[in-house]
């Protein structure tokens, strides 16, 4: 059963303030994060105080540079929370 | 806990028969015992060594808390268990150090300042890291307000289409 991709409105506020070349390098990245989100070309991985803090596996995969996208899965939903630059990202 | 144990010996047989009815000059030759002050030093040998003991674990725990929680690739409910319950448990050992340290002191065995502090220290720093990774999300000040408000909106169903998100503007009347 294929995944159903979602976002928190915050993503979106987020995205839309990308300048056009980082948002144009998410787009790309994108393609393959809706094949796969655990493609290992996009570098996925835990984040462990973040998924000790919401008691959910929360992960990271890589955009563009230090750009980086947080989802999580519930059930066949793949929500996609917030991008950004930060360290607890990484 | 040695400390309360009654203590054994030709004293306590004294005192016995001193009850027992045996002659006044009998005191003279008891042998004298102090056994409130050596019941305090006693509670203090271990209530410095329960002290020492805290910090080794606390050492101990903290390379554990490294390997199967903080950098651990598989992180599971049952690593974040153990930590908690570790966490819970060094957090109740300090306080009850500093119960023990405050009874030295009001018994005037110690000076215990120095030991309030260093526990006071410890237990901070163990709240601290029980908040960090167990604490409420709104109450972290070092995680990215963009990934709390997304998870805000999730809760509250302020959720939009993937691809909508990566294709369209959010118009004015989206309350983000």
């Amino acid at each position: 059963m294929p995944f159903k991709f979602e976002a928190s409105k915050a993503f979106w506020k987020h995205f839309d303030k990308l300048n056009p070349q980082q948002q144009a390098a998410a787009r790309d990245k994108f393609q393959t994060f809706k094949k796969d989100p655990f493609s290992p070309s996009l570098r996925p991985h835990k984040i462990n105080r973040l998924t000790a803090l919401l008691s959910r596996t929360v992960y990271a995969v890589d955009i563009e540079g230090d750009l980086r996208v947080t989802f999580y899965q519930d059930g066949q939903t793949i929500m996609s929370v917030s991008i950004g630059t930060h360290d607890i990202y990484k | 806990m040695p400390a309360t144990l009654p203590t054994p010996g030709p004293v306590r047989k004294a005192s016995r028969s001193q009850t027992m009815g045996f002659g006044a000059s009998s005191i003279h030759q008891v042998q004298f015992h102090n056994w409130v002050e050596e019941e305090e030093a006693d509670e203090l040998t271990k209530a410095k060594s329960d002290f020492s003991l805290w910090l080794s674990a606390i050492a101990k725990n903290e390379v554990l808390f490294e390997r199967h929680v903080y950098k651990n690739p598989n992180l599971s409910d049952l690593d974040l268990h153990q930590h908690r319950s570790l966490l819970f448990g060094l957090l109740s050992f300090g306080e009850r150090l500093i119960v023990a340290f405050h009874k030295l002191g009001a018994a005037k065995t110690i000076d215990p300042s120095n030991y309030f502090k260093l526990i006071q220290q410890n237990l901070d720093s163990l709240l601290e890291s029980f908040n960090a990774w167990h604490g409420p999300l709104e109450a972290q000040e070092d995680i990215p307000e963009e990934f709390v408000e997304g998870i805000r909106d999730i809760a509250e169903g302020k959720i939009v289409d993937l691809d909508k998100a990566l294709n369209e503007k959010p118009d004015d009347a989206v309350q983000v």
